[in-house]
């Protein structure tokens, strides 16, 4: 057992500033990593000690494993904290931590290998007798084995990246004749995202949900849950609005799934938090899909119904202690809801959408959380993901949660790039939205971005209003310049007579 | 005439200035204050309250960020639309759209090549950026013109993909 003192955060944005925070919180030191384009971020700003990593490319900054970890053996850390995405899941790094005799606060290399590949963690939870969605239990070498499998359980299918998630090198097939060129750009996708081509066929679900549990393992062998995460709303294979509770979820349900998710985390020895994610049928039938071995994006809902700090749990496990809270210990209270604010453009298939935050008003009020890492003045590249903010609001109804949520979403002004902010409006405000009749497919099923954007009357003569007097104080101005300048005659009396 | 005709989305709204308190929209008087703090604006008219941004301006565009959402709108004063009216009856050739890449990326594969008939809504090129392939697709049906860029090179934003009249 060792006390965690300093803990270096091998990531960047809003999820390096979310650990910072607990880390003061605990009296621990911190120390951020940034590449050249990110010295003026939050992140950097609030570590006690930050350090410049390299050029902008992940590939020369936050993914470059033996800077990161000459700089945690330089700054004296403790630990390293990993975040989300980056080198979290990066069984190789996490070793390479421990060999430099420092503590990965995230599962030992083992794990991370058998969880991190799916298709070995589908062997090691269907052998636990966990149920699985039926899939090729091997990487698909070649197209006949794809056709093959197509045949044998009917369409559409489902090609997926063994080497990672975010759906990338992920593609639906819905026909035999679809797939050779499917196959072929997943393979080149995964070969770009993840270093790694293999893809693996899964029958594809109609209409499932996607339903994950938190779960928290100690070196003891001792797991427990921290209840589930609906994450349905998608959109691209790419959440983007998370609740907690499900509104399809019965505690009997809950326990049965629970139980089932530390029985699949244990199965892999695994250690500290990680996500059980399941896809759940009309039937609440559910089957393994995948499990994420690293702090989830959207654990603040967790963090807001059960009022534990998973970093600080993070710490606790990885500094050798028995977990804090017994199963019969965890109680969930209210309801909260998590909106992923995205540069993005929601009119234009949600292309991501990148350029300087011109201005940026967050919201604030009631049990309302936001974990944001830019601020006013930054910019959002295309080098990183384009997430700009994480808005949590909690309620002790869903009701009330998804009030607040739509009332912090009206305060928030961000200009000077596109967002999905007024996307997710829509989604709190659409009927099979509030009534929690939804799947995976709802933005397919019902997204229609011409209804979005607000063409009120009222809207449109102010922007009328702003624009022609902006112009015309531009001209004026000019004129005015002009004519001190004394030129010609002419051309002050033009400019004087259409002003 | 009016002193602006103002062009935003698929409304078309005439705009007379009286003073800095009054204007008139479509010919109905409007009461209005209007506040600016460089490209911040804070408009209050009909006892609604709006907060807006001017992102960037030309000679007649300006595009304005309000409510979260990105406006392009286009003024023209009375010179444009006099010289509009002069230029309209010899303006005979057709409307080009011109399809701009939207982020930096590199061009995987181009799905389209000069002379094809495409529809609203077609895909023309794989545009690969942030590690995710994205398809580029056209808003307007036509027939490929030009095709600026090769596979496999890089793009920056607002580089010319493709031209279709």
């Amino acid at each position: 057992m060792k006390k965690i003192k300093k803990i270096l955060i091998a990531n960047r944005g809003e999820i390096a500033v979310r650990v910072i925070r607990t880390c003061k919180d605990l009296g621990i030191r911190t120390v951020s990593v940034y590449s050249e384009i990110d010295q003026n971020l939050p992140h950097v700003r609030l570590a006690d000690e930050a350090y410049c990593i390299g050029r902008a490319t992940p590939a020369e900054s936050y993914l470059n494993k033996q800077k990161i970890i000459d700089i945690a053996l330089k700054a004296q850390v403790d630990a390293i904290h990993p975040g989300y995405g980056f080198l979290s899941e990066n069984s190789e790094f996490s070793k390479m931590v421990q060999d430099a005799g420092i503590i990965f606060i995230g599962p030992p290399p083992e794990a991370i290998e058998k969880m991190g590949d799916k298709i070995s963690a589908r062997r090691l939870v269907s052998a636990a007798s966990i149920p699985v969605v039926p899939g090729t239990d091997a990487p698909v070498m070649d197209l006949n084995q794809a056709i093959e499998f197509g045949r044998k359980y009917g369409y559409p299918i489902l090609l997926k990246a063994a080497g990672g998630g975010g759906g990338k090198g992920m593609r639906i097939v819905k026909m035999e004749s679809e797939l050779t060129s499917a196959l072929r750009s997943a393979q080149s996708e995964a070969q770009t995202a993840f270093g790694d081509n293999r893809i693996y066929i899964e029958k594809y679900l109609e209409n499932p949900r996607h339903i994950e549990f938190q779960i928290l393992c100690d070196s003891y062998g001792n797991g427990i849950h921290l209840g589930e995460r609906e994450c349905s709303i998608q959109r691209r294979h790419q959440k983007i609005i998370e609740e907690s509770p499900s509104v399809i979820m019965t505690p009997e349900l809950r326990d049965k799934m629970g139980r089932a998710a530390v029985k699949a985390a244990l199965s892999a020895n695994y250690r500290n938090a990680g996500t059980i994610e399941f896809l759940v049928d009309k039937q609440s039938n559910f089957y393994f899909l995948e499990m994420n071995t690293r702090l989830q994006v959207e654990h603040p809902v967790t963090e807001m119904v059960t009022q534990i700090d998973i970093v600080k749990e993070q710490i606790n496990i990885a500094e050798g202690n028995p977990l804090s809270y017994s199963q019969s210990q965890i109680n969930f209270r209210g309801h909260a809801i998590e909106c992923r604010i995205y540069a993005e453009d929601y009119e234009n298939n949600f292309l991501p959408s990148i350029g300087k935050i011109k201005k940026l008003k967050s919201a604030a009020g009631a049990f309302i959380r936001e974990d944001r890492g830019v601020d006013e003045g930054n910019e959002i590249s295309v080098y990183y993901d384009p997430m700009i903010s994480k808005l949590i609001a909690w309620g002790e109804t869903r009701d009330i949660a998804l009030k607040r949520m739509q009332r912090a979403l009206e305060e928030y002004k961000l200009a000077g790039i596109k967002t999905n902010i007024n996307a997710c409006k829509w989604i709190l405000n659409h009927k099979k939205f509030v009534e929690g009749d939804f799947d995976t497919h709802f933005i397919e099923n019902y997204y229609n971005p011409e209804i979005i954007k607000n063409k009120r009357d009222e809207i449109i003569e102010a922007i009328a209003i702003i624009s022609t007097i902006y112009l015309n104080n531009q001209k004026a101005s000019y004129d005015h310049t002009i004519k001190n300048k004394d030129v010609s005659k002419w051309k002050s009396k033009k400019l004087e007579y259409f002003r | 005439m009016a002193d602006y005709l103002v062009k935003i989305e698929d409304n078309i709204i005439s705009v007379d200035l009286i003073n800095t308190n009054k204007i008139k929209i479509n010919d109905k008087e409007i009461q209005f204050d209007l506040k600016f703090k460089d490209e911040e604006c804070y408009l209050t008219y009909k006892n609604k309250s709006f907060e807006a941004t001017v992102l960037s301006q030309s000679e007649s565009f300006v595009v304005v960020s309000i409510n979260n959402d990105i406006y392009e709108v286009e003024v023209k004063d009375r010179i444009v639309q006099l010289s509009e009216k002069f230029t309209k009856n010899k303006d005979v050739k057709a409307k080009q759209v011109i399809v701009r890449a939207p982020m930096p990326g590199l061009v995987l594969k181009i799905l389209v090549n000069v002379g094809q008939k495409v529809e609203k809504g077609s895909s023309l090129l794989i545009l690969e950026a942030m590690k995710m392939e994205n398809e580029i697709k056209t808003n307007n049906a036509g027939i490929v013109k030009e095709i600026l860029v090769k596979e496999k090179t890089a793009v920056e934003k607002g580089d010319i993909l493709i031209v279709i009249e």
